[in-house]
């Protein structure tokens, strides 16, 4: 009966033992697993930023590290539990691991964002360019309308000036007729006058005899 | 039996060697440590990344502690820690830094599709 609680109790403590080791071991498994996906799934996201992929890099060598100290630190020929010493540097390394892949995901943030800035800028000169083409568009617009502004001015003034210049060729045309029939007055008067003098001249001659001067008729002219 | 003794002696002088020798690096690492904390607080990285620059800090100050304690291994691991952690405080500062700028850029080019918008608009200017 005593033997039997002896090796009961044995049973007890060595069960009690193994499922103790076997959950740290499970605990160290998962977690070596879990950053291996981790780091996985992070290098797919960081793209191909130099920077971000030489701290994946990193997180890569600490994992490796991660696991040959756990594969190193076991006790008992690989059967126990983890030494304290590679525990803590399994910590240490998967700690690094963490770190070294937020470092990468920062970095590849910082790329995506400075890849954006100049697409940007280049969209930004685009533009640029644009709107200054289109200011010397409207620039020379502007300059155009006023040009046309003055141009219909000068046309009204030249239509004025054509009125005027015509209104003064037909008064020239009436002063040129007035003329003409100034002329015809003068030379009739010239005619006219010719008459008189020959008529005087006449007269004279006949003043010797006023006996003799003719009785002057009754004329109906000037 | 003396040379099992012999072995086990050699093992514990390279042991306690390799200790001084974690020990005397991580003292070595520390100032170029201390060093650039100061200047990242000093720089816009201490306005950008002030909590990774706190977490540094405290590494900083887990690697004093263990050197007191005389811990070889833990200082050297977390003058490791430390160190990414600074790289992590620059690069988290050059991410903000590069937001910013595309914030800044993004604002521009708005701006400008805005004006080239109104000088397409009849009589626009």
């Amino acid at each position: 009966m005593r033997y039997l609680f002896i090796v009961l109790v044995g049973v007890l403590l060595l069960s009690w033992s193994s499922s103790g080791l076997c959950a740290e071991k499970a605990e160290f498994t998962v977690l070596l697993a879990q950053n291996r996906d981790k780091l996985e799934m992070a290098a797919a996201k960081v793209g191909n930023y130099p920077e971000a992929l030489a701290a994946i890099d990193t997180a890569r060598s600490s994992l490796k590290k991660a696991e040959q100290a756990y594969d190193t630190g076991r006790q008992w020929m690989g059967l126990g539990s983890l030494k304290p010493e590679a525990e803590q540097e399994v910590r240490h390394n998967l700690q690094m691991v963490d770190l070294a892949l937020e470092l990468a995901l920062s970095r590849a943030a910082r790329g995506k964002n400075v890849e954006d800035a100049a697409m940007v800028q280049k969209q930004i000169e685009m533009v640029n360019s644009r709107v200054k083409l289109l200011n010397e568009r409207k620039q020379s617009e502007d300059t155009l309308r006023q040009a046309v502004q003055k141009c219909e001015a000068t046309t009204n003034e030249l239509a004025a000036a054509k009125q005027a210049h015509g209104a003064a060729t037909q008064q020239l045309e009436q002063l040129g007729i007035e003329n003409k029939k100034l002329q015809e007055q003068l030379a009739t008067l010239t005619t006219e006058k010719a008459a008189l003098m020959q008529e005087l001249e006449n007269l004279k001659k006949t003043v010797v005899e006023p006996s003799a001067l003719p009785v002057p008729a009754a004329t109906g002219g000037p | 039996m003396k040379q099992t003794v012999l072995v086990m002696l050699s093992l514990l002088l390279g042991a306690g060697l390799a200790v001084a020798d974690d020990l005397k690096d991580a003292e070595a690492k520390l100032p170029q440590l201390s060093d650039r904390l100061t200047k990242l607080s000093a720089s816009s990285a201490g306005e950008y990344a002030k909590p990774d620059i706190a977490v540094a800090q405290a590494s900083i100050g887990a690697v004093k502690a263990a050197l007191a304690a005389k811990n070889g291994i833990q200082a050297l691991q977390k003058t490791e820690i430390a160190d990414l952690q600074l790289t992590m405080a620059e690069a988290k500062a050059a991410e903000h830094e590069s937001a910013e700028q595309l914030v800044l850029r993004r604002t521009e080019l708005r701006k400008l599709e805005a004006q080239f918008d109104q000088l397409l608009q009849p009589g626009g200017n």
